[in-house]
């Protein structure tokens, strides 16, 4: 799509580019969002959610609508990063962790992990809690040895 | 607990007249730096506590509503106020990392609160509150879904509204089942007194060994003045010693019988209980959970329960009496040797908690692998045909053989800790055996010592049946662990609300009309996300109604609250005037007929489908409504016709017969109201004129409800009610919709007559 602009308005965004010569307001989102974000994103309608435009990399904006594409695409995909586990157990094959991310302290549940720990790599997985909210941990490694015991002890 | 609103200063909260019947979620505690953005002189509605700031960061936010406007609070940062007044729409916004609440206003859509994916329904139902004041209509607290928290402690729970294991003490659990257990409280104090006796009788041989070596064996005088006697005394306590044996024998097979009647008989019980219970439960609580899982909880938890009460509460039983009574009589025969023998016993202890507890998780990892693994060979079978054509054979072995080396880690992780464990636990107990040889031989050279070959002979015996129980002691102890996170699952099925029957003063409904009324309808699956935005439409009795619209307009789910699988949000439904929730639901559900899409056919013969929702029809009934559904003669085609076993297990049929057998099924129950919920949608030309030949037959001089996506088969309606999004944008008859310039209904219509046509060309060119 050539020269997509984007505008904020608000909470809104509306975006205009040659094909969309009247302001349309829209959602970004990720074509990808586990495996391959900050690119292949989407535009679509607010209202509709059908495609008006598409961005194979955010590097394709000028420099305000890429800092408002960043900014958006942050508000809907809000995995939180963890930085170390704090604490895990498992009660009556319950599994709980307790953990530091870049967002704050969590405390939550984790049913089935075959099915709710996707491992992007061997040193890279999404987490997702019982109530659907997600956690990566972007390296095991670098976690720590005390980290990595501890969720071992419930993956 | 909640000071008045109107003092200054103070933490404030809602103020309706019924507060205590408002869930505690909707009046939440503000601070108090917080709270003085709040105006005094307004009345608050909600005051709802979030989990993450606007900026995503896990801290508590706060929702205000009151009855002139709408604040989100968090601490640090300018609240945003919104007056009623300026709310266009207000909506959830259901994001991938949470949600928010947005609000249209004439300036833009403003974001008022964002909150993580644990508390969704929450916000969801506080918007449905804030849409309803921003356009006058009543204030209604919408039900709210199981907290994700406990109430108690806060703890994270693993489902909605569930109960979490930490809050759940053991004893409250054992509570629960030991009403199971009443029933059968004379056999199981049989069952323990028998074991009682079984371990009295096991002690028995090894006191006798001591006396007949030190009385007998270990007398050479005695044995050289009086050989007779000897060996009668000897033949005696042989004698004693075998008796004894086969009082264990006996006491034991008694005692073991009873033990596995009883368990077998208390998860016999659990699993109707659970299986009448699922029965009844709503179809809310269904939809949240997998067949897999309501399977695995009845058949698997029930297993891991009654194996641990078939092995491990004996086990427990037997070995505690054991250790008690081992323990005393080593300690009489000589104190400073039991000492030698109870020494390893907090090692063996402490080192079998400290390997169990990483054992367990391991067995976890084991069992996960073994079922991806298991997942991974079944797809490689099923899809070869895909693979081969594909020509990826290379790439499925290289994802199977990676699974296959995961699952040989980890169970040679297991087994090596497992040996490791044993083998200490081995060490530990020969320390035990040293000391008592070293100091119990010592004793007998001792010549101030009254310590005997024979006590000794007595401890050797004694310390083995003492030792080997205790190595499974910490096994067994992790083994009830799990036992009680499946009666905790178990119980959690049971204490779950089923759903409403009947209201305390429904009426019976043995005859109906079919007149039925949507008022103001409002219903959301998931309470995130409303599906019928206020639907208000009648049906008069004996009319056909088509609804039509795309997939996710709401027309199944007008059905589902027809057949009352879910009650509404809000609003009313009434059938002949009568709310339906006041009625008693299987009058009424024995009055609707339901045809759907893909009709489930149970694993029974086709005439015990035909007939499954009225066992008292005769088999001329069963042949009449397969005549009339078009299904005879297909039935007849069949090798074993009306006897042909269908459903799981049974003789798989084609969509189009599926169809018959479910309209003949319709017809033989003879409701007053109908509903075909896409009856033709995924059948041939040919097939279809059939089925619709059938309908036709079924729907005289009912009222019917009929959804179809070929508006073609929606001719013969009445009326038809056009749904997008959840509400009406179009109603009328066929040909006043069709009138209508751009109108809706007109544009599928011609896009629909469009597709055929090309269709049509397309056959006509291939036949060419």
């Amino acid at each position: 799509m050539r020269n997509l602009k984007l505008e904020r308005r608000k909470d809104s965004i509306f975006a205009t580019s040659e094909s969309l010569p009247e302001a349309v307001e829209v959602v970004l989102v990720y074509a990808r969002p586990i495996s391959a974000r900050e690119r292949q994103v989407a535009v679509l309608s607010a209202k509709k959610r059908k495609e008006v435009a598409w961005i194979d990399s955010l590097a394709e904006l000028d420099a305000s609508s890429r800092a408002i594409a960043e900014e958006a695409l942050y508000d809907r995909y809000r995995i939180s990063i963890v930085e170390s586990v704090e604490h895990s157990f498992v009660n009556h094959g319950h599994r709980y962790l307790k953990v530091q991310t870049n967002r704050g302290f969590r405390y939550f549940n984790l049913k089935e992990p075959g099915k709710n720990v996707t491992h992007l790599s061997d040193d890279h997985l999404v987490i997702r809690d019982s109530m659907g909210n997600r956690y990566e941990i972007k390296s095991l490694q670098a976690l720590g040895l005390a980290s990595r015991e501890r969720l071992e002890l419930v993956l | 607990m909640l000071p008045s609103p109107s003092s200054p200063g103070s933490m404030k909260n809602p103020t309706a007249n019924t507060k205590s019947e408002i869930d505690r979620r909707y009046q939440a505690v503000i601070p108090v730096e917080l709270a003085r953005h709040i105006p005094d002189d307004e009345e608050l509605v909600v005051t709802m506590e979030s989990d993450m700031t606007r900026s995503g960061q896990f801290s508590p936010s706060y929702l205000i509503i009151t009855r002139q406007r709408v604040l989100g609070l968090e601490e640090g940062e300018p609240p945003v106020v919104l007056p009623l007044s300026e709310i266009g729409e207000c909506e959830t916004d259901e994001l991938f990392g949470g949600g928010r609440i947005v609000s249209k206003t004439k300036d833009g859509t403003i974001a008022i609160i964002s909150f993580s994916r644990s508390f969704v329904p929450e916000f969801a139902a506080a918007t449905r509150i804030i849409d309803d004041l921003a356009h006058d209509r009543d204030l209604i607290y919408p039900e709210l879904e199981g907290s994700a928290f406990s109430e108690g402690s806060g703890v994270p729970l693993p489902e909605r509204g569930g109960r979490s294991p930490l809050d759940m003490p053991r004893r409250k659990i054992l509570k629960q089942l030991g009403e199971f257990v009443r029933p059968y409280r004379a056999r199981i104090w049989i069952m323990m007194l028998l074991f009682g006796l079984s371990v009295l009788a096991q002690m028995t041989p090894p006191l006798l060994s001591k006396f007949v070596v030190d009385n007998i064996l270990g007398q050479g005088d005695f044995q050289a003045s009086t050989p007779g006697a000897a060996k009668l005394k000897l033949n005696l306590f042989v004698l004693l010693i075998a008796l004894s044996i086969l009082v264990v024998f006996v006491t034991r097979i008694v005692a073991n019988i009873l033990k596995v009647w009883i368990s077998g008989r208390l998860t016999a019980d659990l699993r109707n209980h659970l299986h009448r219970q699922m029965q009844r439960l709503t179809m809310r609580y269904h939809n949240r959970k997998e067949s897999g899982e309501l399977v695995g909880r009845v058949m698997n938890d029930t297993s891991e329960l009654q194996h641990f009460l078939v092995e491990g509460v004996p086990f427990l039983y037997i070995n505690s009496l054991s250790f008690i009574g081992i323990g005393a009589i080593l300690i009489w025969i000589h104190p400073l040797l039991a000492l030698c023998v109870f020494l390893p016993v907090p090692l063996l202890l402490f080192g079998g908690t400290w390997f169990w507890r990483r054992l367990v998780p391991l067995f976890h990892k084991r069992g996960n692998r073994n079922s991806v693994l298991h997942s991974v060979l079944g797809e490689s079978i099923s899809a070869v045909k895909a693979t081969k054509a594909l020509g990826q054979e290379d790439r499925r072995h290289r994802i199977f053989n990676k699974g296959n080396e995961s699952f040989f880690n980890v169970s040679f992780h297991v087994e090596r800790t497992f040996l490791g464990f044993f083998e200490m636990m081995a060490l530990m107990m020969g320390v035990g055996t040293v000391a008592v040889w070293f100091f119990g031989g010592h004793s007998i050279l001792d010549p101030d010592s009254d310590f005997t070959i024979g006590d000794l002979v007595a401890f050797m015996f004694f310390m083995a049946m003492f030792y080997g129980p205790l190595q499974w002691f910490t096994a067994v102890i992790n083994w009830m662990t799990h036992a009680f996170a499946s009666s905790e699952r178990i119980l959690q099925i049971l204490d779950q609300k089923p759903e409403t029957y009947d209201a305390p003063n429904a009426v019976a409904l043995p005859e109906v009309e079919g007149k039925i009324s949507f008022k103001d309808v409002r219903f959301s699956y998931n309470r995130g996300n409303e599906v019928i935005k206020g639907l208000s439409f009648e049906i008069a009795p004996g009319e056909m109604i088509g609804l039509v619209g795309k997939s996710g307009a709401g027309k199944s789910t007008i059905v589902n609250l027809v057949c009352r699988f879910y009650d509404p949000d809000s609003g009313q439904l009434t059938i002949d005037a009568h709310d339906l929730r006041s009625v008693k639901l299987t009058d009424w559900r024995r009055h609707i007929g339901i045809v759907m899409q893909d009709p489930f056919l149970f694993g029974c013969s086709i005439a015990d489908n035909i007939s499954y929702g009225n066992h008292e029809a005769t088999f001329e009934d069963i042949m009449r409504a397969a005549r009339a559904a078009e299904a005879h003669e297909f039935i007849l085609s069949k090798e074993e016709g009306y006897d042909t076993v269908v459903g799981e297990g049974g003789v798989d049929l084609s969509g189009g017969e599926r169809q018959r057998i479910a309209i003949a099924r319709a017809i033989l129950s003879d409701p007053p109201i109908l509903i075909l919920d896409e009856a033709t949608s995924s059948v041939d030309s040919e097939t279809e004129k059939a089925i619709q030949q059938a309908i036709t037959t079924l729907v005289k001089g009912r009222t019917v409800i009929a959804i179809a996506h070929r508006l073609a088969t929606l001719r013969n309606a009445d009326r038809l009610i056009v749904i997008e999004d959840g509400k009406i944008i179009e109603e009328g008859t066929h040909e006043k919709l069709l009138g209508l310039k751009d109108g809706h209904f007109a544009n599928l219509v011609k896009l629909q007559t469009e597709n055929n046509k090309l269709l049509s060309e397309q056959s006509a060119y291939s036949m060419e």
